[in-house]
C-alpha cells in the first residue's frame, strides 16, 4: 500500500495524463476558473482557492508573486527553499454587504464594496491585475496564463511531505491524501509554482485532484471540456493518438510553464502569437509584440523553435497549403481533443 | 506493494482511448462517483486511496436538465446541462451538443463562458428578491415592507385604473423591458401592455444597440451571418466590439480562423482584450473610425481596386445627382413621374434611364464618373453626375490616407496596406454595438460599408458584416395573437400582410417582400403600443435640459435636439400615435422588467430619480434582483430565475441554435415566473375595475377595450397560463415561419435541449435576402447579389447617398467624417466604455462569485505614464468628471489604454459612493438628425429607426486624485 511506500514508489505510475494550453486561444474569460470553482471549492474553508486560476502576463501571478517563492529543484537536482503563500496571496475571498446596502434602510449612504476576508478594505485579490498590460503605447501586450497543478513528473510537493501524504496515481495525477495531512505546508513551500492551498478549516492542504472522479468515469476535467475558447488538449502523454501527445512530443510547440523549476510538468504551453508591433513611424513591423525574451523567461528557449514552428505552419494555411499542425490547433471536432475522455458528464452518471 | 488493482483495470481497460463503463458499473450503480467507490471495496480489501471518494463523493447529482440564459449576451443561447442536488442548482456545464456545419468547419463547442457556467451562484446571490414588497420609507431609502402577493397586485391594477381614469391608458408606461427575463417574460410584457394601451418605449432604440447606419444604408438592420462564416474569410476585420468580453462562446471562430490562414484586424481606442487574436492592432482614437474608413476608401479608388460591377448593380452610387440641387434626379423632375424613379446615365445608349425599382439587375452599363445634362419637365437643363463621381471628389478632398491618418491616428502606409487588402481579400467585418453608442456612429457605419461595397464584399461567402439578425418572429407575434395559432391565430396577421400587399402594390408595382415587411413591422408596432424612446425621455424625465445645450451641439446641425423633434413632429414625420407621450400626456405609472435605468439610462442614475420619479403615481418592477432602480421602486414583484421556470432563448444569429430551458428547481422564496405575475395582475385589474364600476378604457390604436375581457384576453382564455404553454405555442408559431426542421415540435425541444435552426423565420430571411443551406455557414444579402433583389430602401439599393434635405444640410449626404460634439464640456481625455467581461449588463454583477473575478468594485482604467504623470498609482481611488456629474472609482494603471482614453465599464450605480456612477454623466445625446423623416428607411419600426438616447463612447472627462479614502 502506498502509505507505507518509498518516495520513489510514491512517484512512480505507469501513465501520464497530460494537458495542453494554447495561449493563443485563451481569451481569459475565467470559465475555466468558473467550472472548477463551482464543482470543487465551495466546500468550507475552500472559498480563498482556485484550483484553476488565469492571471495576465507578464504580472504578478497567481498566487500572488509565486515565482519569487521559490520550491522546486536546483540545476542539479537538489530541492530549494520555499515560501508559504498566505490566504490573500491565494485569492482572498472578499466578503459583500449586500443586504446593508439594499434592504437595511440606509438610503444611498452605503455602498457595495468589498472586504478583505481578513478585515479592511482589499489591497490584493484573485486577477487584481486583470488586463494591465505590459510594454509601451501603441505597443502594449499581454497574454493570458492559465494554471493548474502541473501534476509534475518529479513533483516537489510529494518530495517535501514528511506525512507521505501526496502520492502520484497510476495515471500520474498527483493527489493530497486528505486524511494523512496534517497541514503542515512543506508541500505549499516545496512547489514552485504553488498551486497548493492551506484549508484553515480542515487544517490541510488541498490542490487540483485532475478532476480524478470525472476522468475515472471517462469524462475530460472541468476546466478542460468547459473551455469555451478550446484551449485544451487532454489525454495521455505516452497515447500517440491523442492531441496532447502530438502536440508536445511530435511538433514540440507546446511547452512547460518554467521548466528550470525542475519538476517535469504535465501541463503544456502552446506559447501566444500576439500582433505585429509598430515602429516610431506608427508603421508594422514583422514583429510580434510580445518580445521573444519575455515569453523565454516563462516557458524557456525552447519557445523561440515553437514560435517560429507556430508562423511557418501558419503562413502554409495563409498559401492555402496544407499544414496538420493548424489543423491540430484548430480541432474542427471538439471532441478529438480530448484523448478519449469524451463522455458527455449529464450521461456518466445514469 | 502498491497501487489498488482497480487502478491498474482502470488504466488497462481505458487504454488511453476512453473508458469502458463495464467496470464502473459492477455492482449495477447509477452514479459515476458511487460506481467508482464500489468497485474500491469490490476488490474486498479497503485501499489506501478510498479517502479519494472524499472527493469522488462531491461529483454527484439527482436531476439533469436542460438549461440555458435568456440574459441577452451575445449570441446567447447556448445550451446548458443543469445539475440539480436536493432540490438546488449544484452547477451547470453545456451541453457541448452544436455540431459543425460540415467537417470543413469548426463546430460549435462547447459553447457557454464564465457568465453561463457559474449562474448557479446568481440564484442564491444576496440580492435576489425573494418576496414582493412595498416601500415605507422614501423613494430609493431602502426600507422595505414584506406583502402579500394578493396586496402588492391590488396596490398596481388600483394605480393602473387610477391612470387610466385620471389620464387615458398611454399614462402607464412600460420602459424598455429587457429580454433578459426571457422569452416568455418578453412576449407576456408586450401582451399585457397590448392588451392595457399602454406605451412601451422601444428597448433596442433606447439602449443604443440600435446600428442606424447599417439601417440607413440596406433598409434593415436584420442581418449577419453564423460564426462559423468567419472561418472562410481571408481577412477579419473587428470594430467597435470586444469578443472575447461579450463573445466568449463564438471567440474560437476567431482563433481558429487564424491558424486556417486568415488574417484578423482590430480596430480598436485601447489595446483591448481581443486584441490578442490580432494580427494587427490599430488604435484609432475614440470616435474617428469614419475617417479610418473613409481614408481606406479614398485608397482603393486612387489606386483603381474598385469593384465597378458590384458597385453598379448593388448601390446606388451609380444613380445621377443634380448638381443644382445636390438631389437625385428624379422622375417628378423629369417628367412628373414617381418622386421615388432614380436615373442612370447608361453609357451604352449615352443618354439617362430609369433606374429599375423592381430589380437591381440592368442590360445597360451606368456610368461611375462625368457629368451629363439633365432636361427636366420645367425646360431646364440641368448638369447631374453619379453619386461616386461626388464621392471620390469628396474623399480626394476630405480622406487621403494621410488626412485620415491625421484624424484616427494610423499611419498613411497602415491605411495604404489595409486598403490593399480589404480590396483583394474575401472580407468579413464584425460591427460591435460600441458603434451604435458613438454619437456619430451611423457615419462610422456608413463609411465602413462603403469600402465593403467598393470591393463587393458581402453577400458572398466569408464576407459581410454583422448585425442584427435575430429569428424571434414566434416571440414578436404573440405579444398580439387572440386566438392558439393552431385555432388559427396566426389568420389575422396574414390577412393583413396580404390586404396591405395589395394596397402597397397598387401603388408601386415594383413593391417587394421586404418593403411589404418593413410597413407590417411598422403596423405592429403601432398597435403594440411601441414608441421611440426620446419623446418620453425629452417631455418627462427631465432630458431637454441636457439636450438642448446649445455648447454640446454638433456645430454642422442647424437645430438643437428639441428643435430637431418638434420640426419633425410638426412636420409629420411622427404621427400622432408615434409621438407619445406628448408634452401634455405625463405618465403616471412606470413599470420596469429587468430594465435598470439608473444604470443603463445616460445620466438616468440623476434624472428618473430627479425629474421623473417625483411625478410618477407608482414605480413598480418585476425583476429577480434588487437593482439600482428596483431600489427606487415603490413595489418590487419578485420573478424566478432562469432554471427556475420554462423557456427558450433569443439568440442572434450568430449562433445557429434556439436553447430550451427547464424548470429545474422550484423559484425561490415567493418569486414567481413572468408570465403568470402578468396573469394575475391582468386578473386583478379586471377584478378591481368591476368593484370600481369601470367598464372600458381606449387602447393604442384608440379602440375601446373592456376590463371584464383583460385577463381572459391575455391568457387566450386560459390556453395561456403558465410558461411551458407559452413555449408550446412557440412552437407551433415557429413550425409555420419554418424556423426549425419539419415535423420538430415542443417534444423535440425537450429531447434534444435546442433546435438548430432549418431557416431564419419569414420576416428574417426576407430582411436578410438569405437563407439556410445545410452544411454550409450563413451569411446575409446574398439575394441582392445572386437573384439581384432590390433592398428595402429609398433608392432601392445600399444606399450612400441620402439625399434628404436634413442630411444635405448637415453635409451628411454621403458618408463623412465628424469628430463627436464635445457633449458633457471639453476635457482632456476620452471616454471609452463597453461591457464588463464578468456579467451580461448588470445581471451578474453583484453576485459575490462573480465579484470575486476581479478586484470586486468598479475600476477606472488609466494609461500607466499618464497616471504616473499625475501622481495618480495603481489601486489609488479617483474621482472621475464632466461638467455634468462625477463618480468615484479605483484606478487600475494600464499600457493597454492609450494617453488620450480612460476606460470604464459598466457597474451597478449602488457599487459606487453615494450610487453616483458615471453613468450620470454620460448624457446619452440623442443626433437630432435621426428625427428625419417621410424618406423610406429613415423611420421607426420596432427596434430600430429614430434617435437612440445613449450615446457616451468617446465623451469628455478628467480625473483628479481622491485623498483620505
Amino acid at each position: 500500500m502506498k502509505g507505507g511506500s518509498t518516495k520513489a514508489e510514491l512517484a512512480a505510475s505507469r501513465r501520464q495524463l497530460a494537458a495542453v494550453i494554447d495561449l493563443g486561444k485563451c481569451m481569459g474569460c475565467q470559465t475555466c476558473v468558473m467550472a472548477c470553482k463551482s464543482l470543487w471549492t465551495q466546500r468550507p474553508g475552500t472559498d480563498h482557492m482556485r484550483w484553476m486560476s488565469v492571471a495576465t502576463c507578464p504580472g504578478r501571478g497567481h498566487p500572488r508573486d509565486f515565482e519569487r517563492k521559490g520550491g522546486g529543484f536546483a540545476p542539479d537536482g537538489r530541492p530549494q527553499r520555499g515560501e508559504l503563500t498566505t490566504l490573500v496571496d491565494c485569492g482572498d475571498a472578499f466578503r459583500f454587504n449586500h443586504d446593508e446596502v439594499l434592504f437595511a434602510g440606509a438610503g444611498q449612504s452605503k455602498r457595495l464594496e468589498p472586504a478583505s476576508a481578513h478585515g479592511g478594505a482589499p489591497a490584493w485579490g484573485y486577477n487584481w491585475d486583470e488586463d494591465q498590460a505590459s510594454g509601451q503605447w501603441p505597443n502594449p501586450y499581454f497574454f493570458y496564463l492559465p494554471r493548474l497543478c502541473n501534476h509534475c513528473t518529479r513533483p516537489a510537493c510529494l518530495e517535501a511531505c514528511t506525512r507521505n501524504a501526496i502520492y502520484k496515481r497510476d495515471d500520474g495525477l498527483v493527489v493530497i491524501d486528505q486524511q494523512r495531512c496534517e497541514g503542515h505546508r512543506h508541500c505549499v513551500e516545496a512547489c514552485p509554482y504553488k498551486m497548493i492551498a492551506y484549508n484553515p478549516v480542515t487544517a490541510t492542504s488541498e490542490k487540483c485532484i485532475g478532476c480524478f472522479p470525472r476522468v475515472e468515469a471517462g469524462v475530460a476535467p472541468a476546466c478542460h471540456r468547459q473551455c469555451p475558447g478550446r484551449t485544451r488538449a487532454y489525454g495521455y502523454l505516452d497515447d500517440e493518438t491523442s492531441q496532447v501527445h502530438q502536440l508536445v512530443k511530435k511538433w514540440r510547440v507546446a511547452l512547460p510553464l518554467h521548466p528550470e523549476y525542475g519538476t517535469q510538468p504535465s501541463v503544456y504551453y502552446v506559447p501566444p502569437l500576439s500582433p505585429l508591433a509598430y515602429d516610431e513611424q506608427g508603421n508594422l513591423t514583422e514583429t510580434m509584440r510580445i518580445p521573444g525574451e519575455v515569453l523565454e523567461r516563462y516557458f524557456g528557449p525552447d519557445v523561440h523553435r515553437a514560435l517560429a514552428t507556430l508562423r511557418e505552419e501558419r503562413a502554409k494555411r495563409a498559401r492555402k497549403e496544407p499544414s496538420a499542425l493548424m489543423d491540430l490547433l484548430i480541432s474542427r471536432v471538439w471532441r478529438d481533443r480530448f484523448g478519449g475522455f469524451t463522455r458527455d458528464p449529464a450521461e456518466a452518471g445514469s | 506493494m502498491r497501487g489498488a488493482l482497480r487502478r491498474r483495470d482502470f488504466l488497462r481497460v481505458s487504454g488511453g482511448l476512453g473508458l469502458s463503463l463495464a467496470l464502473l458499473r459492477a455492482g449495477g450503480l447509477a452514479r459515476g462517483a458511487q460506481a467508482a467507490s464500489a468497485a474500491s471495496t469490490a476488490s474486498g480489501v479497503p485501499a489506501y486511496d478510498a479517502w479519494e471518494d472524499v472527493y469522488r463523493s462531491e461529483w454527484r447529482w439527482d436531476a439533469v436538465t436542460w438549461g440555458s440564459h435568456t440574459n441577452q449576451c451575445f449570441p446567447g443561447g447556448c445550451s446548458f446541462r443543469v445539475f440539480s442536488r436536493g432540490g438546488i442548482v449544484w452547477r451547470e456545464e453545456q451541453s457541448a451538443t452544436t455540431d459543425a456545419v460540415s467537417a470543413d468547419y469548426p463546430d460549435f463547442n462547447p459553447q457557454g463562458c464564465q457568465k453561463g457556467c457559474g449562474f448557479h451562484h446568481a440564484l442564491v446571490s444576496p440580492d435576489r428578491l425573494l418576496h414582493p414588497m412595498r416601500r415605507v420609507g422614501a423613494r430609493g431609502e431602502g426600507r422595505w415592507q414584506r406583502i402579500s402577493w394578493d396586496e402588492a397586485l391590488s396596490l398596481v391594477a388600483d394605480a393602473i385604473l387610477d391612470a387610466h381614469e385620471k389620464a387615458g391608458a398611454q399614462s402607464v408606461v412600460v420602459d424598455a423591458p429587457h429580454i433578459h427575463a426571457g422569452s416568455v417574460a418578453l412576449s407576456g410584457i408586450h401582451r399585457l401592455a397590448y392588451q392595457l394601451g399602454a406605451l412601451v418605449t422601444d428597448l433596442n432604440v433606447a439602449i443604443g444597440d440600435d446600428l442606424k447606419g447599417i439601417r440607413h444604408t440596406f433598409g434593415t438592420m436584420q442581418l449577419g451571418y453564423s460564426a462559423d462564416n468567419f472561418f472562410d474569410a481571408e481577412l477579419i476585420v473587428l470594430t467597435n466590439s470586444n469578443l472575447s468580453y461579450t463573445g466568449p462562446p463564438m471567440y474560437h471562430f476567431l482563433t481558429e480562423a487564424r491558424y486556417n490562414g486568415s488574417e484578423i484586424v482590430l480596430l480598436a481606442p485601447d489595446y483591448n482584450a481581443t486584441a490578442l487574436t490580432a494580427d494587427v492592432h490599430v488604435p484609432v482614437r475614440p470616435g474617428t473610425d469614419a475617417a479610418f474608413w473613409l481614408g481606406i476608401c479614398q485608397v482603393i479608388l486612387t489606386e483603381g481596386l474598385l469593384d465597378a460591377a458590384f458597385v453598379r448593380e448593388q448601390t446606388d452610387l451609380a444613380l445621377v445627382v443634380r448638381s443644382d440641387t445636390g438631389r437625385y434626379l428624379r422622375a417628378q423632375d423629369v417628367d412628373g413621374g414617381r418622386e421615388d424613379q432614380l436615373y442612370f446615365y447608361d453609357e451604352t445608349v449615352k443618354r439617362l434611364v430609369p433606374a429599375p425599382r423592381g430589380t437591381l439587375r440592368f442590360a445597360g452599363v451606368p456610368a461611375l464618373a462625368g457629368a451629363y445634362p439633365a432636361r427636366l419637365a420645367d425646360g431646364r437643363t440641368v448638369e447631374v453626375r453619379p453619386a461616386l463621381a461626388l464621392l471620390r471628389e469628396k474623399l480626394d478632398r476630405e480622406s487621403t490616407p494621410e488626412q485620415a491618418g491625421a484624424a484616427c491616428g494610423a499611419s498613411a502606409e497602415l491605411i495604404r496596406s489595409l486598403a490593399r487588402k480589404i480590396a483583394r481579400r474575401r472580407t468579413c467585418c464584425y460591427i460591435g454595438f460600441t458603434s451604435a453608442k458613438q454619437y456619430h456612429g451611423d457615419l462610422h457605419e456608413r463609411s465602413l460599408l462603403l469600402a465593403m461595397a467598393l470591393t463587393g464584399n458581402w453577400g458572398k461567402p466569408g464576407t459581410g458584416f454583422n448585425c442584427f439578425l435575430v429569428p424571434i418572429e414566434h416571440v414578436a407575434v404573440l405579444m398580439a395573437m387572440e386566438r392558439p395559432a393552431a385555432r388559427g391565430g396566426l389568420l389575422g396577421l396574414l390577412a393583413q400582410h396580404l390586404r396591405l400587399e395589395a394596397t402597397m402594390w397598387w401603388k408601386d408595382r415594383d413593391v417587394t417582400d421586404a418593403v411589404v415587411g418593413a410597413e407590417l413591422m411598422s403596423l405592429h408596432t403601432r398597435r403594440l403600443g411601441v414608441v421611440p424612446p426620446v419623446f418620453f425621455l425629452y417631455h418627462h424625465a427631465g432630458y431637454a435640459k441636457l439636450w438642448d445645450d446649445p455648447a454640446w451641439r454638433d456645430p454642422s446641425e442647424r437645430r438643437s435636439f428639441g428643435e430637431a423633434l418638434r420640426e419633425s413632429v410638426a412636420n409629420g414625420w411622427y404621427d400622432a400615435q408615434q409621438a407619445r407621450p406628448g408634452p401634455d400626456q405625463p405618465p403616471r405609472v412606470l413599470m420596469l422588467m429587468a430594465h435598470n435605468p439608473l444604470r443603463r439610462e445616460r445620466s438616468g442614475r440623476s434624472l428618473y430619480v430627479e425629474e421623473l420619479f417625483p411625478k410618477l403615481d407608482l414605480v413598480f418592477a418585476v425583476e429577480t434582483r434588487m437593482s439600482s432602480s428596483a431600489a427606487f421602486a415603490d413595489v418590487v414583484l419578485p420573478a424566478a430565475w432562469y432554471y427556475e421556470k420554462e423557456d427558450t432563448t433569443i439568440t442572434f444569429g450568430m449562433n445557429r441554435a434556439m436553447a430550451f430551458i427547464e424548470q429545474a428547481v422550484a423559484p425561490r422564496g415567493e418569486a414567481k415566473p413572468e408570465w403568470e405575475i402578468f396573469a394575475a395582475l391582468a386578473r386583478k385589474i379586471r377584478e378591481r375595475a368591476k368593484a370600481r364600476g369601470l367598464g372600458a378604457y381606449r387602447d393604442a390604436l384608440g379602440d375601446e377595450r373592456r376590463y371584464e375581457d383583460l385577463d381572459g384576453r391575455f391568457t387566450m382564455h386560459g390556453h395561456l397560463e403558465r410558461h411551458d404553454d407559452v413555449v408550446r405555442e412557440y412552437m407551433t408559431i415557429a413550425a409555420a415561419t419554418g424556423l426549425f426542421e419539419k415535423g420538430a415540435t415542443y417534444e423535440t425541444l425537450a429531447q434534444r435541449g435546442q433546435l438548430v435552426f432549418a431557416g431564419l423565420g419569414r420576416g428574417s430571411s426576407i430582411q436578410a435576402a438569405t437563407r439556410i443551406e445545410p452544411g454550409k455557414p450563413y451569411y446575409s444579402l446574398r439575394d441582392h447579389v445572386e437573384r439581384g433583389e432590390p433592398y428595402a430602401t429609398y433608392a432601392r439599393r445600399a444606399q450612400f447617398y441620402i439625399d434628404h434635405p436634413w442630411y444635405l444640410e448637415a453635409g451628411e449626404a454621403l458618408p463623412t467624417f465628424k469628430e463627436t460634439p464635445p457633449i458633457g464640456g471639453r476635457h482632456p481625455f476620452r471616454l471609452v466604455s463597453g461591457h464588463v467581461r464578468g456579467s451580461i449588463h448588470s445581471m451578474h454583477i453583484a453576485v459575490p462569485e462573480f465579484l470575486r473575478l476581479h478586484r470586486g468594485q468598479p475600476v477606472l482604467f488609466v494609461n500607466d505614464r499618464v497616471a504616473a504623470a499625475r501622481g495618480v498609482s495603481d489601486g489609488d481611488h479617483v474621482r472621475l468628471f464632466n461638467d455634468v456629474d462625477a463618480a468615484e472609482l479605483m484606478v487600475s494603471t494600464s499600457a493597454a489604454v492609450g494617453p488620450d482614453q480612460v476606460v470604464v465599464y459598466m457597474w451597478e450605480p449602488f457599487q459606487f459612493a453615494g450610487w453616483r456612477s458615471h453613468d450620470a454623466m454620460l448624457v446619452g445625446m440623442p443626433k437630432g438628425l435621426h428625427m428625419a423623416g417621410g424618406y423610406g428607411q429613415l423611420r421607426h419600426v420596432f427596434a430600430s429607426g429614430s434617435p437612440s438616447p445613449a450615446s457616451d463612447r468617446g465623451l469628455r472627462v478628467d480625473f483628479v486624485k481622491v485623498t483620505g479614502v
